[in-house]
């Protein structure tokens, strides 16, 4: 017997078949992996001014100065892929991962301490990378093989 | 009106795991195939997906593979304080057999990779000529604006010592770097990439990895990524991987004749 007292779910309540409707009627994009992106781009360039604060008042301005301009571009680069994610998030995602892991790692060849400093941090952005980058494919592919699906044989050959 | 008012009820419907029986009456050895659920469908989807998945995985291995003896050559130069004429050497070598192996296991995508595009217009002979010119410029330009901030020696003279002999410099630099490489990137890469991504996102996600896999972020925008994308646009275009070596190379060998005569300091390739 149906419990009366139960609530009601109203038709907008989010399930598994309807994802959150915005009142403009699409669904939300959530979880595709560009705030880690933009995250990145942000931390970079944080990263940057910090160190150049820091280390320009001991007297070592030229290698603080190259430091913030290294950081700057690669902050630069993460904030074109977010913009490119929004287009093409599986290949934005792709180059971000690597150009994330090649930096750390350049970045622990020459200070093998720094791999450890905020390794929670890293940790945590690669692995919503790695996550929204397969998530990022399944929806891509899923979107071409519907479409392949629903159009005519004639138009697929 | 039903199928059976309408006089087709002498063929009644088949049920599902019946043998069939033909009009003569001899039974079928196998039974009917069974159309597949919408649940059995979508998990044969998500497991079809998962396995095109792992060749996001291959492209990584390939890369790190890549990436290990250039990180091992700077960590060697950075800590020992080593000549990195001889760290180059060594590492690059290194570096070209991982590529060779590579290339070996997909030896049978590459061959037709490696035919003269005799048919191609003239227009892409053109691009091949002038692409080395504007990333050599751009690169000299980059190099006066780097000296003129007077923000530090990017001076890369000394990789060129005088014990080696320009022959072998050329070698080094400027012939091995073309071949493997951009059989690495617009070869191998490229290749895996499209099957992943369309051309186009593919030239560009190649042309970042070839920047990145150089460490030199002023290279990096001026003429490195600049130069990979003409060579994928080259490689999709003609079939060949030709074209793009022919412009890695006299990119590379117009920058070396400019730092062997002390033309400009900050060079890449």
């Amino acid at each position: 017997m149906a419990d009366d007292s139960a609530p009601v779910p109203s038709p907008s309540a989010p399930s598994a078949a309807q994802p959150y409707l915005t009142p403009d009627g699409p669904p939300r994009r959530r979880g595709d992996g560009r705030g880690y992106i933009l995250a990145l781009a942000c931390l970079q360039a944080v990263g940057g001014i910090v160190y150049f604060a820091i280390n320009s008042r001991r007297g070592s301005q030229v290698n603080a100065e190259v430091v913030l301009g290294v950081m700057l571009a690669l902050s630069a680069i993460f904030f074109g892929l977010w913009i490119w994610a929004k287009k093409a998030p599986f290949a934005a995602l792709l180059t971000t991962l690597i150009v994330f892991v090649t930096f750390h790692l350049l970045d622990a060849v020459i200070d093998p301490i720094s791999l450890v400093q905020g390794i929670v941090v890293k940790i945590v952005i690669l692995a919503g990378l790695v996550t929204a980058l397969k998530k990022a494919y399944i929806a891509k592919r899923e979107r071409e093989l519907e479409a392949m699906e629903s159009s005519p044989p004639t138009a697929r050959s | 009106m039903t199928s059976e008012e309408s006089g087709s009820a002498e063929t009644p419907p088949v049920e599902p795991n019946l043998p069939v029986v033909g009009p003569s009456g001899e039974v079928a050895s196998t039974p009917p195939a069974q159309r597949p659920t919408e649940v059995e469908r979508h998990i044969e989807r998500r497991e079809r997906l998962e396995r095109e998945f792992l060749e996001v995985g291959r492209v990584g291995i390939f890369y790190a593979a890549m990436l290990g003896p250039i990180l091992a050559m700077i960590g060697w130069v950075y800590h020992t304080r080593s000549d990195p004429w001889v760290a180059e050497y060594w590492g690059g070598g290194i570096l070209y057999g991982v590529i060779a192996g590579f290339a070996w296991r997909a030896r049978a995508e590459l061959r037709g990779k490696f035919v003269w595009p005799k048919d191609a217009p003239l227009r892409i002979w053109a691009i091949v000529a002038l692409t080395p010119v504007l990333t050599v410029v751009g690169a000299a330009g980059a190099s006066y604006i780097w000296r003129s901030l007077h923000i530090g020696p990017l001076s890369r003279q000394a990789l060129y010592s005088e014990e080696w002999s320009p022959w072998f410099c050329y070698l080094w630099v400027a012939v091995l770097p073309a071949f493997f490489e951009e059989t690495a990137f617009r070869g191998i890469l490229f290749e895996k990439l499209q099957r992943l991504m369309s051309a186009r996102q593919a030239g560009w996600v190649t042309a970042i990895m070839f920047g990145v896999l150089h460490f030199n972020v002023l290279g990096l925008a001026v003429f490195l990524v600049p130069l990979a994308l003409v060579a994928a646009w080259l490689t999709h275009r003609t079939r060949s991987l030709w074209p793009a070596i022919l412009i890695h190379f006299m990119h590379n060998a117009a920058v070396l004749t400019l730092l062997l005569v002390g033309g400009f300091d900050t060079a890449g390739g």
